[in-house]
């Protein structure tokens, strides 16, 4: 093997591809980047037990000398090539199994691990697959995946769980104490399908995929889901089993409603959750909605101190007086994902889920849990 | 500047529950007092010394310890009375030092480093003993060491009343030598596998050299078991630590097996209840529910289950403990069963985060409630009624 490339190009994908690289595994040789090197192209392969990303490299820059595939130590090759100077690396296979990266003025030689224990992997195109517009797909996991669960106790609820119905898309998350929820509409008709994808798997996604207007192929089967985004394959296992249906837990009439600012609540709440001694930024806070239709926000940790905020809601408010406590993390979380910047709350009753919903955030709507102050 | 030796007491009391109700009634002194066992299918929690040297032993069966004395004197166990003795034992100990860590009812360590600067920890001792046993006619072994697990081993080593300094450099000729039954940490499910691979005492551990095979046996505490035995622990006295890891928990050993699974539910309903109304009184909120079931053959299960949120609710707590119950279930005749909690936290402030998947059934219920007792306050005056939690 050996051959020539523009240094960045080959950084940039191996950035991407550090993604399905493993740091803790079974297997070392997960630990380990595969290269093939073809008669005129690039393929940089890593997985983990979650996730696997292949990418074809085909670029000007790149100057094949001879072909083969080899299996380089993961992270010292990264960062190897992250440090080098120069435009452009020339990289070799040498005898006793040792790699050797020239650039500029280094000349480095890395031992290589045993190609034969990468395991096979499959990235299967099947030909029914769905499109969808980047900027779209990222958005739709950007909005859902922070509410998944992230303990294992429902392993199901680790994940998002992605329906096709007709031209709709609808992506559902919780953790049984949060909800999001959101549609998007499809170019065209698919068949039913109803999937689990990892959290995690999508968190990586999104950091791989760019902002454009271009489009994402996703293949799947029973097992697995492959996402097809120009020369990149990102494949991630699905989770089996059910998941739960949750249509019937959203409730659908709201007696109060209250409309806000979002970036007013949003800093009250937050100034609101600063005294509290519980872990993290899980405080408990109160919101009360006054005769005087002022929104009240509270917090008390009687070893701490105490906070009042008022907020005033903006538009009429519909229904009565209202007290519901419940923990900041999962309201801020889910200000933090409108676009919108007025929100209405929807409250059903003070220990009963509330529904936050946004004018410019069509077709989404996030759900949360209170607590009980008994 | 850190001092680089610690002075660690472990004091033990010896035969507590006995010598609680000798402490009350000086006329069992001098005669054979066992502790527990209503029936004669029960075991003794504990012996006193004199029963002791017929050869009775806590643990024993009744039936076995009226063999070997026929004149014992059984007394029921009487947890007020411990809870009595024992804080007085600590109230005692905490005029020696401020750095005091609860082992259990009957146990404590205690930081010394600093006092032993101007008296000699084994006059302290002695002082502490003498004390405890002519004023409050309770016996106490005093276990002197450079950490706390030496000292634990140090007070086993003489009983009752002894005080054994335990030294580094002792430890060849005093701990090594032990059978590695008695080192503390190895239960006695651990042992014969220990034994099995060749290791009889504490001395065999430290000199173990094959530390794969001994991985299969201690999981991953092969290394501080390790580190233990050669005498190094490095935990420091910990005050708060018993609070934080202290379960409330109640088991009862049947007259006779108890075959019938409607039966075995009846007795969880009992046990929770017990433990259900100390966790209320002891106003704290529990998190992990553990049942244990012995068969007819003594073979036992102990399952557990953490919830997300705390409780101190009943109905909360025995559904778990059914759940436990029927996920483990076997055909075997049961002798024994217990239910104990734990994570345990004091019940103020306690927010439930609400679940979804629950909201229908729970919610609904509970709105039931809110709204009679606002019905019943409209009626008849203000906080006429409430919920009787803080």
């Amino acid at each position: 093997m050996n051959f020539q490339i523009n240094k960045d190009i080959l950084l940039n994908n191996l950035i991407i591809a550090q993604k399905a690289l493993s740091n803790k595994t079974p297997n070392p040789a997960l630990q380990g980047i595969k290269l093939d090197v073809l008669e005129d192209h690039l393929i940089i392969t890593t997985s983990n037990s979650d996730i696997a990303i292949k990418l074809v490299i085909k670029d000007p820059s790149l100057a094949i000398k001879k072909q083969g595939s080899v299996l380089i130590p993961g992270k010292y090759f990264i960062e190897i090539i992250r440090k080098l100077d120069g435009l452009k690396v020339v990289i070799s296979s040498v005898v006793d199994n040792m790699i050797r990266i020239e650039a500029d003025r280094s000349d480095i030689t890395l031992n290589m691990m045993d190609i034969d224990d990468y395991p096979e992997l499959e990235f299967s195109e099947k030909i029914k697959s769905i499109k969808i517009n980047v900027r779209t797909l990222k958005t739709i996991i950007r909005q859902t995946a922070f509410a998944t669960s992230s303990i294992e106790n429902r392993p199901i609820l680790t994940g998002v769980n992605f329906k096709i119905d007709g031209n709709k898309l609808i992506a559902i998350a919780t953790d049984s104490y949060r909800l999001s929820q959101k549609q998007i509409e499809l170019n065209e008709v698919y068949e039913p399908l109803n999937i689990i994808i990892p959290g995690r798997s999508l968190d990586e996604l999104i950091k791989v995929l760019e902002n454009n207007n271009e489009m994402v192929e996703l293949h799947f089967d029973n097992s697995k889901i492959l996402f097809k985004y120009r020369s990149l394959l990102f494949q991630s296992r699905l989770l089996e089993g059910n998941y739960p249906e949750t249509s019937k837990l959203i409730p659908t009439e709201f007696p109060i409603i209250i409309k806000f600012n979002k970036e007013n609540l949003f800093t009250a709440i937050e100034r609101a959750s600063l005294l509290s001694s519980r872990d993290g930024n899980n405080a408990i806070v109160k919101l009360q909605l006054r005769q005087d239709n002022i929104v009240e926000i509270t917090s008390n940790s009687p070893e701490i101190g105490k906070v009042l905020e008022e907020v005033y809601p903006v538009d009429e408010i519909i229904g009565a007086p209202i007290k519901i406590a419940f923990s900041s993390k999962y309201i801020l979380d889910a200000l933090k994902i409108f676009n919108s910047s007025e929100v209405t709350i929807n409250f059903t009753g003070e220990i009963r889920p509330f529904i936050i919903k946004g004018d410019y955030d069509e077709n989404m709507l996030q759900l949360i849990l209170p607590v009980r102050t008994e | 500047m850190e001092k680089k030796y610690r002075i660690i007491f472990h004091i033990d009391l010896n035969a507590f529950f006995a010598s609680c109700e000798m402490a009350e009634d000086e006329s069992l002194i001098k005669i054979p007092l066992g502790i527990g066992g209503s029936s004669n299918r029960g075991v003794l929690t504990t012996a006193n010394y004199v029963a002791r040297k017929y050869g009775v032993s806590s643990g024993m069966n009744v039936v076995e310890a009226k063999r070997l004395c026929p004149s014992i004197l059984l007394l029921p166990v009487n947890f007020a009375l411990y809870q009595k003795y024992s804080q007085i034992f600590f109230n005692l100990l905490s005029e020696y030092s401020d750095i005091i860590e609860k082992g259990s009812i009957d146990e404590g360590y205690l930081d010394m480093t600093d006092m032993s600067e101007e008296v000699h920890p084994v006059e302290i001792a002695e002082e502490i003993q003498k004390r405890l046993l002519n004023e409050f006619k309770l016996p106490v072994s005093i276990g002197i060491a450079p950490n706390m697990f030496l000292a634990k081993m140090a007070s086993d080593m003489k009983k009752p009343l002894g005080i054994t300094v335990l030294r580094k450099r002792d430890l060849a000729e005093k701990l090594w030598p032990l059978p590695i039954e008695d080192m503390y940490g190895i239960g006695k499910k651990t042992y014969p596998n220990l034994k099995l691979i060749g290791i009889n005492t504490i001395g065999d551990l430290v000199n173990y050299e094959d530390h794969k095979k001994l991985k299969l046996v201690l999981g991953n505490r092969v290394k501080e078991f390790i580190e233990k035995a050669k005498g190094t622990d490095n935990r420091t006295v910990d005050p708060h630590r018993y609070v934080e890891y202290k379960s409330i928990g109640t088991s009862q050993t049947y007259a006779t097996d108890i075959y019938e699974y409607q039966t075995v539910l009846t007795k969880l309903v009992s046990l929770t209840k017990k433990v259900v109304n100390r966790v209320i009184k002891d106003e704290s909120v529990v998190k992990t529910i553990n049942i244990q079931v012995r068969y007819s053959d003594f073979t036992q299960i102990n399952r557990s289950k953490t919830l997300d949120f705390y409780t101190d609710n009943f109905f909360e707590i025995y559904q778990i403990v059914e759940q436990l119950y029927d996920d483990n279930q076997s055909d075997l005749p049961i002798r024994l069963l217990g239910v104990s909690v734990s994570n345990i936290k004091p019940n103020v402030n306690n927010f439930r985060q609400i679940n979804i998947f629950d909201v229908s059934k729970e919610v609904t219920k509970e709105e039931k409630v809110i709204k009679m007792l606002n019905n019943i306050n409209v009626t008849y005056g203000n906080k006429i009624i409430k919920k009787g939690i803080k």
